[in-house]
């Protein structure tokens, strides 16, 4: 059976903006003349109704990179169609709700009301279950716990992300060992704060972006996306202002609430051909 | 004749008005199988999710806390078994409410409910209200300092 034309909508708006962030086709499926009566607190008046609709993914996936809906029940009637859905995410971006990056996997509902007009979303209540959110990313971590380590090698990529390396004198160990220096680099944290300067000198837009986490005993893995634009030196190479975008895989030792060691490997050959290297 | 997924609208709105507006909680037995199972978020209190007693508790210490407690209707659909109903809950919090001491506050928070009817009766409920801003209005946790 064929899907009704308003729930086509709604499932395109959850399968294409908010699990893929593809904000582009927003003007597709929601009325010039949209009105939320739920938006978030905080949520910019300004711009155009579609820069509007476009911060509900942007806040979820700054958040949780890879934040992902199951659409678990549909009402179409009249001019509306009502949803069900669950949100699956692991929160490992930016603080949510003034919690910081929590590493946490976490799932919540939310239903919602939308009306459409000539084919397009024009108006919205919506009612997600932020208490239980909240509460999952919030929820305290036993000391030395998986969890706990998740956490601290979330907040340490989301730190040196927002390029405040004086926050690691809190959750890196004096001690700390890095497994790939860049050359000449100083022990300790004096070394890896300038590793990290260095690099952004290169690119100051430079985000990694973690998609997976694991964390089992000492060890935390995770798997990442890192962009950036090449607007200083990098490695001998003079700006490009080239926007790249490479992957990496980083592991953590974390011991007693602190990092103690570090390895990084990540795709340097695709990084320099996107700076015009090898060609 | 009504349809199937009118008959359902009907049931819904009438089980909002005499349970939750009216305070008839006798109206569970009718409206309500007593199989429901009820799916409720995160909340800051404690009442059954299996069988009539978990809307009649809720709806007893909701209304004891809140005696003018009124659930104001914008919107309610229905296809195949499920209807579901967007409404705005105001009240007075002239009571204690669970742990919290009578605080003379009025709220004003969205609900949605997402309700399976079978056979004439509500037999699940999926629903969610806005419990955060309900305790930020009564002022049992603080407003978000947002950035």
């Amino acid at each position: 059976m064929t899907e009704s034309k308003k729930k086509q909508i709604y499932r395109r708006f959850v399968e294409e903006v908010i699990n893929k962030g593809n904000i582009d086709i927003i003007p597709e499926l929601y009325h010039p003349e949209y009105l939320d009566h739920s938006a978030p607190p905080g949520a910019p008046h300004t711009g155009s109704v579609f820069d509007q609709v476009a911060q509900i993914p942007k806040m979820f996936r700054g958040a949780f990179p890879d934040v992902h809906f199951v659409i678990e029940d549909m009402v179409d009637d009249g001019d509306w169609v009502a949803t069900r859905v669950t949100g699956y995410a692991q929160h490992l971006g930016r603080p949510f709700m003034g919690i910081p990056p929590s590493g946490r996997k976490i799932a919540w509902s939310s239903l919602g009301f939308f009306r459409v007009k000539d084919d397009k979303i024009i108006e919205h209540y919506g009612q997600p279950d932020l208490l239980g959110l909240r509460e999952q990313i919030a929820a305290p971590a036993e000391a030395g716990s998986t969890d706990e380590n998740r956490a601290i090698v979330t907040r340490y990529v989301y730190e040196v992300n927002m390029q405040n390396y004086d926050a690691f004198d809190e959750f890196v160990d004096p001690n700390f060992i890095d497994h790939n220096p860049i050359p000449g680099q100083e022990p300790g944290i004096p070394g890896l704060k300038d590793a990290y300067r260095q690099f952004s000198a290169g690119f100051p837009d430079v985000w990694f972006t973690f998609e997976d986490l694991i964390a089992e005993g000492e060890l935390v893995i995770g798997r990442g996306v890192i962009n950036g634009t090449h607007q200083g030196n990098f490695a001998g190479i003079p700006a490009t202002g080239n926007k790249v975008r490479w992957t990496g895989t980083r592991i953590f030792r974390v011991k007693n609430g602190k990092v103690t060691e570090g390895w990084i490997n990540f795709d340097m050959i695709s990084l320099l051909g996107q700076l015009g290297m090898g060609h | 004749m009504a349809t199937e997924q009118e008959r359902n609208k009907a049931l819904v709105l009438q089980m909002y008005e005499e349970v939750w507006n009216k305070g008839n909680l006798d109206f569970i037995n009718t409206a309500v199988s007593p199989d429901f199972r009820d799916h409720p978020p995160r909340r800051f209190f404690d009442v059954p999710i299996r069988g009539r007693e978990a809307l009649f508790e809720a709806a007893t210490h909701f209304r004891g806390a809140m005696p003018d407690f009124h659930d104001n209707m914008i919107q309610i659909v229905a296809e195949r078994d499920r209807v579901i109903y967007l409404g705005r809950i105001t009240g007075t919090q002239t009571n204690d409410f669970f742990q919290f001491k009578a605080t003379g506050k009025t709220v004003s928070v969205l609900g949605i409910n997402d309700f399976r009817i079978e056979n004439g009766k509500i037999v699940e409920r999926w629903g969610i209200f806005d419990v955060m801003g309900m305790m930020m209005q009564l002022g049992l946790i603080p407003a978000p300092a947002h950035s």
